[in-house]
């Protein structure tokens, strides 16, 4: 289980890599759409398969990778959610260590729901999203009083639509600094 | 089991109302069967009518729900000078199929038209098996000038005789608002309770967009059908939670700004507003207290949503939850006692209910469904709607506090914003997706009809209690 779950990881920042540059999150979420399917397909192929992505994980500590993460924005979340996904923590990742070398450089935390369920919870929920976001970049080195969290619940949709894949795209943190633009 | 109970429900419901149509109350087990009653046109723009046509949405006859009383409504006689868009009948037909406790005959079966009483012949009604029969008409009144006398006469077919009578004068203005009063008496003589025809809603409308582009949010009243809205409120900001006070002269909302939101009181007939002197942060979810003097409301500083109370003449605060997880959404029981919220601190969001006092202590209500919330109480306190998750979605549910039991009585899955009518005979909320849309429902879930919305996508919906 331990080793499937890290696969699915180590799948979610391959295919980050491979996708390079994507800055807007409809690529970032094809990407995540594609991890479990990835997966599936390599659980006949065994473990050869898994030491090639070791050697690509490896591969991801370079400097080049955590330019690749920057361009990502925004984080995702599971339905009625708050958890961290281990995507979401990669991306953070990224993000705390380019403001722990940029001190004077402000923090923003955006924290959006989908349009499921009522408003009054939705702004709640974006609230605890963006906190989640906080902590983690906190415990990763960047001061509070460097961060600043807004929730607009589900007033501000990244995109229309009432769909699952648009469902997806809504449920995030919006990441915003001065070193992305 | 539930089928059963439901019947007996049902029928004793109904065994302790007026005697009146009882004779021909029978109990129908129909499965899938679809039924619509044509519904006004709304003098509200060509875009809107179209949509209009679907006002009137199904009827979701679950398995062994019994039907409403017959009852044919007699398309009213005479003229009036004004052009009015809509006749009396239509507006007394919906009204009452829309409680789910009528079944209005559609026209073309009717035997005759009368409009007084020599001409009503009880045989021919009662081989359409309308129990009940409702004839008017509209006369110029001699007396006034621009004034009309609307007289109505509701029968019984089956017992043979007049149930009531009455005659207003009125100028063509208030057309609706007696058509509504007719409803109610019909309404008032098969159920014995009060219905809530000629009551007003309130609603929240955004122009729909992405990010960058400036929306604009607004709050509008209208009379529950949709029809006379005017406009409270416009603002680029958006509008949460509005609701009426207990007395209707005012309303509490959230405007939610960046980083924080406040909550105001607004004077219905001036528009003048206040915010209300809670902390910085969010402060959200507003519920007026049954006496209109408190607000229970919930409120976020730095990461955590609770429930307060704010005395509106005291401006003084009392916290009632303290707990690392979300706590919002109160509602007021009808006696003031309790308060219900949700709260996620059993991982999904579910509802809760306390005493309205500080640190009080919180008691699970169980409610079906793998997450429950934007629960508020029935005008007796016996029941709780709520947006319940049973698996397919967001959808209406009513939770019986002595049954302990949860019917879902929507049938879509994106709702949100349920309430009661002030009388209890009907559910309104919203159904969110591409095309918002108000959507009322009869308790029992029988029959779903569509209120017209100005413009715009509309958010949220509360009914006056009033």
């Amino acid at each position: 289980m331990y080793a499937l779950v890290r696969f699915i990881a180590v799948i979610f920042v391959s295919l980050a890599f491979l996708s390079a540059c994507a800055k807007d999150p409809d690529s970032s979420m094809t990407a995540v759409d594609d991890a479990p399917e990835s997966s599936e397909a390599s659980d006949t192929s065994g473990s050869q398969d898994e030491s090639n992505l070791i050697e690509m994980e490896l591969a991801n500590q370079s400097g080049e990778e955590v330019e690749n993460l920057l361009a990502h924005t925004a984080v995702y979340f599971g339905f009625d959610e708050a958890t961290v996904t281990e995507r979401a923590r990669q991306i953070v990742k990224a993000h705390a260590e380019a403001l722990v070398a940029n001190p004077t450089v402000m923090l923003n935390l955006a924290g959006h729901a989908d349009e499921r369920g009522t408003h009054e919870y939705n702004l709640a929920l974006g609230e605890q999203r963006a906190n989640a976001i906080s902590a983690l970049f906190q415990e990763l080195g960047v001061e509070a009083s460097r961060i600043t969290t807004v929730s607009f619940g589900e007033e501000l949709p990244a995109v229309e639509g009432s769909d699952e894949e648009s469902w997806a795209l809504n449920r995030r943190v919006e990441i915003a600094h001065d070193l992305v633009q | 089991m539930r089928k059963t109970l439901f019947c007996l429900l049902t029928l004793l419901g109904l065994s302790l109302n007026s005697n009146v149509a009882l004779s021909a109350i029978t109990i129908e087990i129909e499965e899938g069967v679809e039924r619509g009653v044509p519904i006004a046109n709304v003098p509200i723009g060509d875009e809107d009518k179209e949509d209009l046509q679907f006002s009137v949405i199904t009827i979701e006859i679950e398995e062994g729900v019994e039907r409403g009383v017959p009852i044919a409504i007699v398309p009213f006689g005479g003229e009036v000078k004004e052009d009015l868009q809509f006749s009396l009948e239509e507006v007394i037909r919906n009204d009452l199929y829309r409680t789910g406790k009528f079944d209005p005959i559609p026209i073309d079966q009717y035997p005759s038209h009368p409009t007084s009483s020599d001409s009503v012949v009880f045989s021919d009604w009662q081989l359409i098996e309308a129990d009940l029969v409702l004839i008017g008409r509209v006369e110029p009144d001699e007396a006034k000038p621009d004034h009309y006398r609307i007289i109505t006469r509701l029968y019984d077919s089956f017992e043979q005789k007049q149930v009531f009578g009455v005659q207003f004068i009125i100028s063509a203005d208030k057309f609706r608002q007696i058509a509504h009063r007719i409803a109610n008496s019909v309404f008032e003589k098969v159920t014995d309770q009060e219905s809530s025809f000629d009551t007003k809603i309130l609603y929240t409308t955004s122009n729909s967009n992405s990010n960058g582009g400036s929306a604009e949010h607004a709050l509008y009243i209208a009379d529950y059908d949709g029809y006379n809205p005017q406009t409270i409120l416009r603002t680029e900001r958006p509008i949460l939670s509005p609701v009426w006070s207990p007395d209707g002269t005012k309303i509490a909302y959230a405007e939610l700004f960046v980083g924080y939101s406040l909550i105001y009181i607004q004077e219905v007939a001036t528009g003048e507003r206040t915010s209300i002197a809670a902390p910085n942060g969010y402060n959200s979810a507003p519920s007026w207290s049954p006496d209109g003097e408190r607000l229970a409301f919930s409120h976020s500083n730095e990461g955590n949503f609770e429930i307060y109370i704010y005395s509106i003449d005291e401006q003084r605060l009392t916290q009632v939850t303290d707990h690392h997880q979300i706590d919002t959404e109160p509602s007021w029981r009808p006696d003031g006692k309790r308060l219900v919220f949700t709260s996620n601190r059993g991982i999904t969001p579910q509802i809760y209910e306390a005493p309205p006092r500080r640190k009080a202590r919180a008691k699970r209500v169980d409610i079906d469904g793998r997450s429950n919330s934007g629960a508020s109480y029935s005008p007796t306190g016996e029941q709780l709607v709520v947006i319940t998750d049973q698996g397919i979605g967001k959808q209406v549910g009513i939770y019986d506090f002595s049954a302990e039991t949860t019917r879902v009585i929507s049938s879509t899955t994106l709702d949100d914003s349920a309430k009661f009518s002030p009388h209890g005979d009907m559910v309104i909320h919203v159904v969110e997706g591409s095309k918002r849309y108000i959507k009322i429902l009869s308790p029992d879930g029988r029959v779903a009809t569509r209120v017209p919305v100005v413009e715009g996508q509309v958010k949220q919906v509360d009914w006056a209690s009033f």
